[in-house]
Parts: structure tokens; sequence; C-alpha cells
């Protein structure tokens, strides 16, 4: 059987990555005291947020956002990781459907001219409605266009949110750049990186040689053991082949490789209805088997290739037992079955947690069960604080584990808007709603 | 499962960026055509045109308002369907869009000349293919 493998080169992209400084930077200074909608972190989902709200006549609206630049981290990490390309297909992109926007794939076809044989491969791909990736340039270029079209960097501003205060009169948002009250708040805030157990090392610290993936990998750093089965820790791997360093990569259970990080019928409203449709202990088991770690198929020739050729050692099936001082001020890694694994420095690439509101918002409004917010499907709202909504990977036992993606932030963030635009409009607060525009269709 | 050299033999690969420009300026609707046409003069680029066009929709302004691009555009089809249509030249009509896209370049260039701005003979193109529609649009806007 013949099957067909994406080919390695589609990982690279020849531009590097675009200039939308401009219109990607936030505001600073001290955000309005009052806004029809707050939206806490300024990222893709809430690109898409911002986006939606404005088709929906919403424009009152405060985006509070840490890093000064939308989309701040995620381009940060791809940065770190030397990222060229997304394995999200072009159809998964921020913005709006349903009001003729300029999608990703057209924006693309417009640029045809900058592109090489091998991306106008990939477009013709998703234009066949197959799986395709994306290059970052093209995708970074279009996330400006978004941001500039619905003006999302004016309504932005600089803040790291401290806490979410739901009161009588409004939800206040309480950040170092002051606080906003908002008639909706929407947590848009993303995942954080997975800290490794603290039983891998003593005290409550990691060695300073032990850094996550979203950190540059210490320099000088001759053999560097890479931890995780993830596409951070095969970028963080292929990284460091490429600076001439040995690998010992160091998989707790096995490699995987494959198109996407989960199964693509997911994205489709079939896959979600999965989630919606079934018990929780089924989705909370639908979930776990299929949001595991794997690698685009595209990875899979180079690190065979550094594997027999001795430069990239895999230890597959073991997990850490301790990570601590070596013997020539290195690192020894202890795995389950004894083995002591020697490297100058770490890079744990253990995946992302996502964000529940736990910390933010009370308690008894997140309300966990099994580490999961408590949100209503339809408004993705927090059943215990309606004006509370929640999109990203956090809304993963409402829309599976497709949430955390670009396209499942489309899918919530159009659920989301649709709510705040009716409820804003039933209040009476016609002035939210500058223009009752509907999506248009053909 | 081992690693292959197959590819998928995907099609057009190599034409220029104006045939693939133009054939996504052949799905725009009327509207954003005789905007993108009105606003053709400003920007040089087909491909700029559009996405002009695009954050006007959502403005109402650019360097200049959504009217008067919608206007300055009709006025500038209706000259140009004028001359195209005294000039009595049809090209094949295709399913092909790339065939469509050609012939219509290729008549709005011997009817009107290489215009200076390849952004105008673009958008002109793709309302002398859409033609039908694009004259009820002058008759009702």
């Amino acid at each position: 059987v013949v099957r067909f493998i994406p080919h390695p080169d589609t990982l690279l992209s020849p531009r590097g990555r675009s200039d939308t400084a401009a219109v990607m930077a936030t505001r600073r200074g001290r955000p309005p005291a009052e806004a029809a909608v707050v939206i806490v972190g300024g990222g893709l989902a809430a690109l898409s947020l911002t986006s939606a709200l404005w088709h929906h006549g919403v424009r009152d609206v405060v985006c509070l956002e840490r890093t000064g630049r939308i989309g701040g981290q995620f381009f940060s990490r791809v940065d770190t990781l030397k990222q060229a390309v997304l394995r999200s297909p072009y159809d998964h992109h921020p913005g709006v459907e349903g009001f003729r926007d300029c999608e990703l794939l057209d924006f693309a076809r417009l640029k045809w001219a900058s592109l090489t044989a091998g991306e106008r491969c990939e477009v013709r791909m998703a234009q066949a409605g197959h799986r395709s990736v994306v290059p970052l340039d093209i995708f970074e270029d279009f996330c400006g266009h978004v941001a500039a079209v619905h003006g999302v960097s004016d309504r932005t501003w600089t803040a790291t949110v401290q806490a979410i205060m739901p009161e009588r009169a409004g939800v206040l948002v309480e950040s170092d750049a002051g606080t906003v009250a908002g008639r909706h708040v929407v947590l848009c805030a993303g995942e954080t990186v997975r800290p490794a157990p603290s039983a891998w090392w003593s005290g409550d610290t990691p060695p300073p040689q032990v850094v996550y993936w979203d950190s540059p990998v210490p320099p000088g750093a001759g053999t560097l053991a890479v931890i995780g089965a993830g596409l951070s820790a095969a970028h963080v791997i292929v990284n460091a082949l490429h600076a001439g360093r040995f690998v010992r990569w160091i998989v707790r259970g096995r490699e995987r490789f494959q198109c996407a990080d989960v199964n693509a019928s997911f994205f489709r409203a079939e896959g979600r209805a999965r989630f919606t449709g079934t018990a929780w202990a089924e989705r909370l088991a639908l979930y776990r088997s299929e949001r595991t770690a794997s690698i685009m198929f595209e990875f899979r020739p180079a690190l065979q290739e550094a594997e027999e050729s001795g430069i990239l050692v895999v230890s597959r099936g073991r997990d850490i037992r301790r990570i601590g001082k070596g013997p020539r001020d290195d690192l020894a890694i202890e795995l389950s079955d004894g083995e002591i694994v020697a490297a100058d420095a770490a890079v744990l690439a253990l995946g992302t947690v996502p964000i529940t509101g736990a910390g933010l918002l009370p308690e008894a409004v997140v309300n966990l069960q099994d580490g999961w917010p408590d949100l209503e499907a339809s408004s993705l709202a927090f059943r215990r604080e309606p004006r509370v909504h929640l999109v990203g990977a956090g809304a993963s036992m409402v829309l599976g584990p497709a949430a955390r993606n670009i396209d499942g932030h489309r899918v919530g963030t159009a659920r989301v808007a649709a709510t705040i635009a009716r409820s804003l409009a039933a209040s009476g607060r016609v002035d939210d709603v500058a223009v009752a525009e509907r999506p248009r269709r053909g | 499962l081992t690693v292959s050299e197959v590819f998928m033999d995907l099609p057009y690969l190599d034409v220029e960026a104006d045939s693939e420009v133009g054939v996504l300026l052949l799905g725009l609707d009327s509207e954003r055509l005789l905007m993108g046409l009105g606003l053709a003069v400003m920007t040089a680029a087909p491909e700029d045109v559009a996405l002009l066009t695009d954050k006007l929709t959502h403005h109402g302004r650019v360097t200049i308002s959504a009217e008067d691009a919608r206007a300055r555009g009709k006025q500038a089809w209706r000259a140009a369907y004028k001359l195209l249509v005294a000039a009595g030249r049809g090209e094949r009509r295709s399913g092909s869009p790339r065939e469509a896209w050609a012939g219509a370049v290729a008549t709005v260039s011997a009817v009107l000349g290489s215009p200076a701005d390849p952004a105008s003979c673009a958008y002109v193109a793709a309302c002398w293919y859409r033609r039908e529609e694009m004259v009820r649009s002058l008759d009702v806007q």
C-alpha cells in the first residue's frame, strides 16, 4: 500500500516572518473604566471574537493583552521554536465566517507571486479539500489584515489581568493597568506551559540548565536532552540537530506521527456533536484518548535519519525518575529503568494546560469538575455566571479537543458573539450595537 | 509505513500571479468589483486593491469613501462597457476559470489597449466576464 506522506519541504518557508508590528501593537495607558464587553487575553481567539463582535455591531469592546502585541504569546512561541509553517490548515484561521470577509486561503492566493512552488502546492491542496500547511508570514500578514479591518488594536490595551469579579452592576476585570467594568467578559486566555512534576528535582525550581519549550535553549549545550512527544519537542530537536548538538530524546510513551494533533473529525460539526451529545464520563474518556501528543509527518524523515546516524538517541517508553546534577556539573536524568542520561541542558516539552478561569474568577463560578469549568454549551458562558464566557482550550468538554485550535476558537466565538449581541440588544443597550449586521450568504 | 516520494499531481502551480488573482476577482460580488474598480487607479496591483476593498467595506472609507469608490467604479465600468460592446468582440465562454480569465483580459486589452494600471485592467476584465450581472448593477445602483 502506498500512502501519501507530505514532503519534509512543507516545513520550510523562505521568507521568515512578516512585519505587522504597527497593526498588531496594543495601546498603552489606562483602559476605559467601562465597556460592553471586556476580553481577557489578546491572542488569536480574541482576534476572532473582536472581529465577530464587530460584525454583530458590538464595538464597545476593551481587550486586555499582557504582551503588548495582539497574538504576542502565540508568535513568541512559534519564534522560539523557529516554526516556519502552521499545521493548522488554510480553513482554520482567525476571523469570522459568513460575513464575506477575505479568508486566509484567498489571502494566500492574493500573495501568489511570493509563494514557492511547494507553498502553491499547499494552496491547491487546500482548494481541493485536503489537509495543508500555511506559511507563517502569510498567516501573520492575514492576522494583521483581520486586526486592521476590525479595528482590533484600537480596542486592545496592554494589561495583565489579575482577577475577574462578578458584581451586581457588572463584571469587574482588575488588571495592572486599571479596572474595567464589563457587562460581559470573555476569557480568551489560551493555555499555559504544562509544568513538570516537582518530584523530578529537589526544591521548588528545576536545575538552571532545565528550561521549558517556550524558552531559548541554554547556549553552549553540546548535548541536549529533550523530554516530550509533541510538535514542540520535534521543533526543539530539529533545531538542536541543525545547530550541531547531540540530542537525547526521552519519550515517556512512544512518538506518534500524524497530520493534525487531533482527529480531523473533531473539527467538523459531527465531531463536536460527539461531545455535546454524550455523557460527561464519555467525554472525559474521549478527550483523553484523542488529545495525545503527536508530531507532524513531515518531521519523520529527519528524525529517522538522525537516529540512524547516531546524532539522535531516543529513549522510548520510560518515565523520568529524577533530574539532578551530573558528575561534570552537567545534568543527570534518571529514567524509570535506572538508566542515567547525561546532558548539558534539557528542554521540557510536556504540552500545555488550558486556562479555565481558576485563579481569576471565584472558585464557585468556575465550579471545576475533573479539572474542567462548568460551561453552558450554546453560549460558552459559565453556568453560575452567564455574563462571563470562555473561548479556547478550557471549552474542550463542550467543543471537544478542537476547542484549543484556531478553528475551535472560531466556533466558540461565533456562539459567544451571537449570545452577547442578543443580550445587549435585549437589555436595551442599543448604543452597544452600532449596526445590526447579519451574515450574508453567497 | 514508509516515507514515499509520492506527490499529488496538482494543477496550475505555475500560473502567473495575475491569473491567480484574476480568477479570484471573477468570484467577487458586484459591489466589491465596482468599488475595487473605483479604487484601482489609486493602487497598481489588483491584489492590493482587493485587500483595500476589504478594508473599505468594513470602515466605509480608506482614502476615499465607499460611495466615492462605488461612483468612480460605475463611471469607469460604464465607459469601458460601451467601448467593449461597440468593438463587438466576444471571447469564447469557458468552464475553466483560468481560460475565462485569459479570454476576458485579452478582450479588454485588445479593445482598451494595455492600461497604465494593471489593477484597472484586471477589474474591468472581471466586470466584462460577469457583464450581464454587472450591467444590471449599473441600472439598480
